[in-house]
């Protein structure tokens, strides 16, 4: 798995030309087995890379485009009244799927969005009395445009927490934009593309990430990162600790990608604003340099030993 | 990375402030053209480094190392060791004419350290040997400057304390040495020509030589007594017997020449001296007088196994005092000397009187002589004469040929050398045999330590005359005269006009200011016992005394056990900041390294991890980054891995770059 590592950042990069370090993001969150939450402008690659890493990952995929007339019931499915049988039978909705991607999320109401966020934490959907666990792995893939565009409903913050990580893609550089051009039909492209990892081989990734060790030096620098956030007034809020778990779960996917079986400080600082500015950062505030100073500030290396 | 070796301006000053220490004490011995040239060529390259002034031709150059040296072989035409001395620092500044790069710079700091050796050939009090260790703490810094390239701003503070830890670190391991390190004579020796042992009582005494002595107050000797201190009155410190008059000077004849390759032994002594009552032992330490007598209070009967005793009953040694020298004498203040009669030829040297000299004086004795009747009526008759009618002066009227007639009819005042002299001429005229003694008289208790100081202002010289049954008598007609001169001392002796021509005047003045000189004094006379003195005699006695025995196998198994504990002092406080501060090992040598690497211009940033840290290093300066990446790797997996790691390996790797950090010029 560790091998093939690359070749799947390589594979999902002939589609997304020239975002490796998002594409490489964006596995880590699936290794540590969290959801991603996409902020960016239409037409920016976040479909592409939801659908390129559901194939590449030889997991099944959904699409879900989130309206403001949505209901819960068009994303989780609904019983109904079947007359052959005389019963009523479920029919699954669009979230019984690998790997989802729930395209506009602040589109739809609050209704719908807190619907899908329970399923994404519970990992399970309970309909008319009946409980139905959501597959393995489960991978949700939001996508929201910034909240400066008119009708939308912005994600509160406690909502926010459920996503692993925040990113956002950003416009191709030159040379990757030409390339683009060049290229042909990036659907067809994507089905092109080869299966590298098995559902149960991911599995097995995301059982070995819970296995990285994390020595008492780093969840030092941890706890002293943590802490830094929770006594900086640039931050709305400090990390809570289920943040904080968050944290050193990416770190150890980040980890773990990079072949190693132990969490270094790096790795912490590499997910850090990912995974970081959407708890710490008041809705609607962007990231300007905050995340960066506060990495810049806390010790690596304590004092203390 | 360009690594500069022209001479940074720092260090440069550094080197001349250094300079000018080591020369400073030697001036006293070198010409003084030399050291009018020394102190213009480091004026000179002070304002060179300023940019002031210029670099000199190559001819000139030339022309100066030809006058010098020609200078040199002209002031002293001999290799003695002034001579030496002199052209090792004419060497040591000429130097700085054509000092351009680092490591002139180097070779001259290296040159310092060995003319600061040749400070301590002069001096061997505390004082000088401090002075010394200062010299060797500026050069050092200077070292340390110069290697740094200049450096920032504070490489000159950090070198200093530096160097002054390791000096501190250094000491007890030198105790040790010192204590233990065999003594071996010196491998050669150059001939001592110094100046400095030209003052003290000289062979000769001719009106006017004690005058000047008494205007030092330089330390003759001190003499530390085993129990207590006879009587000032008892202080008769003999040094020769001068019995030759040629009208003017009193000399040696040639019996009891005391004098280097010419001294005459008094083979039978011990059966002609008769000794009793109380004993005084003692122990002298002379200062250098480049002379061969040595001063003892009068019937001297023991003695160092070297030192010889004249027919004049002062005792001398055959080579000359040229350095601080020690020795102990035992001696009976109650005493016959010869009084069963002395040989013809001494009684014709001991009447010996120069022809065509006073011949008032003359006449006066013989007609005194018939007079009184006895040796000792005239004796008699003579000190009260003298004692009524003349008085005691440091500033005597000259005296023309008949000095003798003229000193006792006319002028009446004068010092020691006219009471003595006069006085024997009048004796020899009588028809007694008599004979001058010079030495010293009297001393100064110190109150610290309680020995005797015998400064050059006690300088005295009285009279011996030899009475049928009873031997040779002292007769002092200073005493008559003067007699606070003896017991008190030489400055109770004069009015308050005449103290003021004394060599000591001004710490008289001020009861502090004495008190400082004999705390000082006290202070370098333990600094000579202990140190200068501890030589393979004291060493092999010490040993016995630690050690129990001085086989080598014990000595050698003390004195690694010695070390081994100093080092393990030295080590404590590291060992106990570590207990202290919990901070691991491996954490400490990383930060090590870190400081070495910022030293090297690479600053870890707070918030940089230890792969991202050598990484950026690496892309710099691939050679140190490859250190850098392997100390970071053990590091990381040391730390977040929990994996052991080759401790030394890292050691090595923070070493090598400290290395490199010490060939940078950037830091």
């Amino acid at each position: 798995m560790r091998e093939s590592v690359q070749n799947i950042i390589d594979e999902i990069g002939k589609v997304l030309l020239g975002k490796e370090p998002e594409i490489k993001l964006s596995l880590a969150c699936l290794f540590a087995n969290g959801h991603l939450l996409i902020e960016d402008l239409p037409g920016m690659g976040k479909t592409t890379l939801a659908h390129a890493l559901a194939k590449v990952a030889g997991l099944q995929y959904q699409r879900v485009q989130f309206t403001s007339d949505m209901l819960p019931a068009d994303v989780l499915g609904v019983s109904v009244f079947d007359a052959s049988a005389n019963q009523f039978s479920f029919h699954a909705g669009p979230v019984f799927t690998q790997v989802l991607l729930a395209d506009e999320i602040n589109r739809t109401t609050p209704k719908t969005q807190s619907a899908l966020l329970e399923a994404m934490e519970e990992r399970q959907v309970t309909v008319d009395g009946n409980t139905r666990p959501l597959p393995n792995p489960f991978f949700v893939i939001a996508t929201q445009n910034p909240q400066s565009q008119m009708g939308t409903f912005p994600l509160p913050e406690s909502q926010l927490d459920r996503f692993l990580m925040r990113i956002s893609l950003g416009y191709p550089d030159q040379k990757a934009e030409l390339a683009l051009f060049k290229g042909g039909d990036s659907r067809r492209l994507i089905a092109d593309l080869k299966t590298l990892v098995s559902p149960e081989a991911l599995v097995e990734t995301q059982n070995q990430i819970a296995q990285v060790q994390a020595s008492d030096a780093l969840l030092g620098y941890l706890q002293r990162l943590v802490h830094a956030t929770r006594h900086d007034s640039q931050f709305a809020h400090g990390l809570s600790p289920r943040g904080a778990l968050a944290l050193l779960h990416a770190a150890k996917a980040w980890a773990y990608m990079h072949n190693r079986d132990y969490v270094i400080p790096e790795d912490i600082q590499a997910v850090l604003p990912s995974v970081v500015s959407h708890r710490v950062l008041a809705a609607g505030v962007p990231d300007s340099g905050q995340i960066e100073q506060l990495q810049q500030s806390v010790d690596i290396l304590s004092v203390n030993g | 990375m360009k690594v500069s070796f022209s001479l940074s301006v720092k260090a440069l000053r550094w080197l001349l402030l250094s300079q000018l220490f080591i020369v400073a004490p030697l001036v006293l011995q070198l010409p003084i053209w030399l050291t009018i040239l020394a102190f213009a060529l480091i004026v000179w390259r002070f304002q060179l480094s300023r940019g002031l002034w210029y670099y000199p031709g190559r001819w000139l150059k030339v022309l100066v190392a030809v006058a010098v040296t020609a200078g040199l072989a002209a002031t002293f035409r001999s290799f003695a060791m002034d001579a030496m001395v002199s052209l090792l620092v004419a060497g040591f500044v000429l130097k700085l004419t054509e000092l351009r790069t680092r490591s002139d710079a180097c070779l001259l700091s290296y040159l310092g350290y060995f003319v600061i050796g040749t400070q301590l050939l002069y001096t061997s009090g505390i004082i000088g040997a401090f002075y010394a260790l200062v010299c060797v703490l500026l050069v050092s810094v200077t070292v340390m400057v110069n290697h740094a390239g200049g450096g920032n701003a504070t490489v000159a503070l950090r070198s200093l304390r530096t160097i002054t830890i390791m000096l501190m670190q250094a000491t007890p391991f030198m105790l040790v040495l010192f204590f233990v390190v065999p003594r071996v004579g010196s491998l050669w020796t150059v001939p001592l020509n110094n100046a400095a042992g030209t003052t003290g009582v000289s062979s000769s005494m001719s009106p006017g030589d004690f005058s000047s002595l008494m205007e030092s107050s330089d330390v003759a000797f001190r003499a530390t007594f085993e129990d207590e201190i006879p009587e000032p009155r008892q202080l008769y410190w003999r040094a020769l017997v001068l019995d030759h008059f040629d009208g003017r000077t009193w000399t040696q004849s040639n019996p009891q020449d005391v004098k280097a390759r010419g001294y005459v032994r008094w083979r039978d002594w011990q059966s002609q001296i008769e000794v009793s009552d109380k004993r005084y032992d003692y122990e002298i330490l002379l200062e250098p007088t480049d002379e061969n007598w040595l001063y003892a209070l009068a019937a001297p009967t023991e003695f160092s196994r070297d030192v010889w005793m004249s027919r004049g009953m002062t005792l001398y040694q055959k080579n000359l005092v040229s350095q601080r020298q020690q020795y102990t004498v035992s001696s009976y203040p109650s005493y016959t000397v010869q009084a069963e009669g002395i040989s013809d030829y001494l009684q014709r040297s001991s009447l010996q009187l120069p022809r065509n000299f006073n011949p008032y004086t003359r006449q006066l004795a013989k007609s005194w002589m018939a007079e009184a009747g006895s040796p000792e009526a005239l004796i008699q008759r003579f000190l009260t004469f003298i004692e009524n009618r003349f008085h005691y002066t440091l500033q005597p009227s000259v005296l023309g040929k008949h000095s003798i007639d003229e000193f006792l009819t006319d002028t009446r005042a004068g010092f020691c050398e006219h009471f003595a002299g006069s006085f024997v001429f009048f004796m020899r005229a009588a028809g007694i045999p008599a004979r001058v003694v010079v030495g010293y008289q009297g001393g100064k208790v110190n109150p610290v330590q309680g020995y005797l100081t015998v400064r050059q202002l006690d300088a005295h010289a009285w009279a011996e005359v030899w009475l049928e049954a009873k031997g040779w008598v002292r007769v002092d007609p200073t005493f008559a005269v003067a007699p606070e001169r003896i017991d008190r001392g030489v400055e109770f002796s004069l009015g308050n006009a005449g103290s003021q021509l004394l060599g000591d005047a001004w710490s008289r003045r001020f009861y502090v200011l004495a008190n400082l000189r004999d705390r000082l004094d006290a202070f370098n006379y333990r600094w000579h016992i202990w140190v200068m003195n501890y030589d393979g005699e004291q060493q092999k006695a010490f040993m016995q005394r630690i050690f129990g025995d001085s086989a080598p196998w014990r000595i050698v198994v003390w004195v690694s056990g010695i070390f081994a504990l100093i080092i393990a002092v030295l080590m404590l406080p590291g060992v106990w900041r570590k207990s202290r501060n919990r901070q691991p090992l491996i954490h400490r040598l990383y930060l090590r390294m870190c400081r070495y690497l910022s030293a090297l211009g690479y600053q870890r940033h707070v918030g940089e991890g230890a792969r991202d840290f050598a990484l950026r290093v690496s892309r710099d300066n691939h050679e140190l980054g490859a250190l850098v990446l392997e100390a970071s790797d053990l590091f990381e997996r040391h730390v977040y891995q929990n994996q052991p790691i080759s401790i030394p390996r890292l050691r090595l790797l923070v070493h090598k770059i400290k290395a490199r950090r010490l060939l940078s010029p950037f830091r």
